[in-house]
């Protein structure tokens, strides 16, 4: 996290009304776009970014500042969402949320990530940090290195699940470089798991067919 | 005919795919019983807290580019294989927070400043009680 909002979480964690003003102004703009994705009524949508705001005062005490604050806000509301929609009935949510919007959540290590929230267990969260400290470390590297079609390749092959094919049609590569790309991460991974003595197993994806 | 990834999928079951595929997926599951099964399964990986790289690399906004970058973006001033990069991150992978980081770069650009206050005003009165009480807490 960059030191200018250390310092905002700071002067927030001691109850400041103007760096709270300040978080609010910064941060209201794009949590409300990122709702109105889903609902279009506007005072559902100010009912959810606001839950979220309180969400995130009532996690401060687990925030994690070495984690980037959007990152951590926008699993908050996506919760909130879950939540609206698990009320509502609309949608067929995974059964992880609170059961009250108010309620703190738990997430002691920043953002922790939502497929974790109801194990128990240290070591499939350690599990968990040590994939995202080599994959942070990866991506970082074909950000630094401008490395931009390999970067759309990997993240629709790994993120988005895009097949082979429409990857290459999509990105102008052939069928063979968007696997290449594929074996070549995936090699990179698992010597970076084995080296920190992570079982490679626990991840089908590094399995799965190119 | 649509067909959904796995990663979409768990993607849609933590309120993070895109709007329109969501629906579309809403919509088919409705009678597609494969795609109800398939959705059950994930949702039960899921709950269970097996690992996904792609999960992870998506919760954790990885390969999302800066405010900064986004703004570039918006004014067209990005080398073109960044952009591309970029549009593809956006469109293609449909990455909702960049979306509303995009959205939300725009209406600063459109809205009043009074607009802008008044929203952030509003945010702030309804959640700052909750501050307050927060932070005798922990004194």
């Amino acid at each position: 996290m960059a030191e200018v909002d250390k310092l905002l979480i700071q002067d927030i964690r001691t109850g400041s009304d103007d760096a709270w003003m300040h978080f609010v102004e910064r941060f209201g703009g794009r949590l409300q776009a990122f709702v109105r994705k889903k609902i279009r009524d506007p005072a559902t949508v100010d009912d959810i970014v606001q839950d979220t705001f309180i969400g995130f005062i009532n996690s401060l005490p687990n925030f994690d500042e070495s984690r980037p604050i959007d990152s951590f806000l926008f699993t908050i509301c996506r919760y909130r969402l879950i939540d609206h929609f698990k009320k509502t009935g609309r949608r067929n949510v995974v059964s992880m949320t609170t059961d009250d919007s108010q309620q703190q959540i738990d997430l002691p290590a920043g953002d922790r990530s939502v497929s974790t929230l109801f194990r128990s267990g240290e070591r499939r969260q350690a599990e968990h940090e040590a994939l995202l400290q080599i994959l942070e470390k990866e991506v970082s590297l074909l950000v630094e290195s401008e490395a931009w079609v390999k970067l759309s390749c990997l993240e629709l092959i790994f993120v988005s699940g895009t097949p082979n094919k429409e990857i290459a049609e999509l990105l102008e590569l052939t069928q063979q470089q968007v696997a290449s790309f594929k074996h070549e991460f995936i090699d990179k991974i698992k010597r970076h798991m084995l080296r920190l003595g992570v079982n490679t197993d626990l991840f089908p994806e590094l399995y799965s067919e190119p | 005919m649509h067909s959904f990834s796995d990663s979409e999928i768990a993607a849609y079951l933590e309120e993070d795919l895109e709007a329109t595929r969501a629906s579309a997926l809403e919509a088919v599951s409705v009678e597609d019983t494969s795609l109800q099964q398939r959705i059950q399964q994930i949702r039960q990986q899921m709950n269970d807290g097996e690992h996904s790289l792609g999960a992870i690399w998506r919760q954790h906004n990885l390969s999302c580019p800066g405010r900064k970058t986004l703004g570039g973006y918006l004014l067209g001033i990005l080398p073109d294989a960044q952009s591309l990069f970029i549009r593809s991150h956006i469109e293609t992978r449909g990455c909702l927070t960049c979306q509303a980081n995009l959205d939300d770069l725009e209406q600063q650009q459109t809205e009043t400043q009074d607009t802008l206050a008044a929203r952030a005003t509003r945010y702030f009165h309804s959640s700052i009680g909750h501050l307050s009480q927060q932070s005798d807490n922990e004194k």
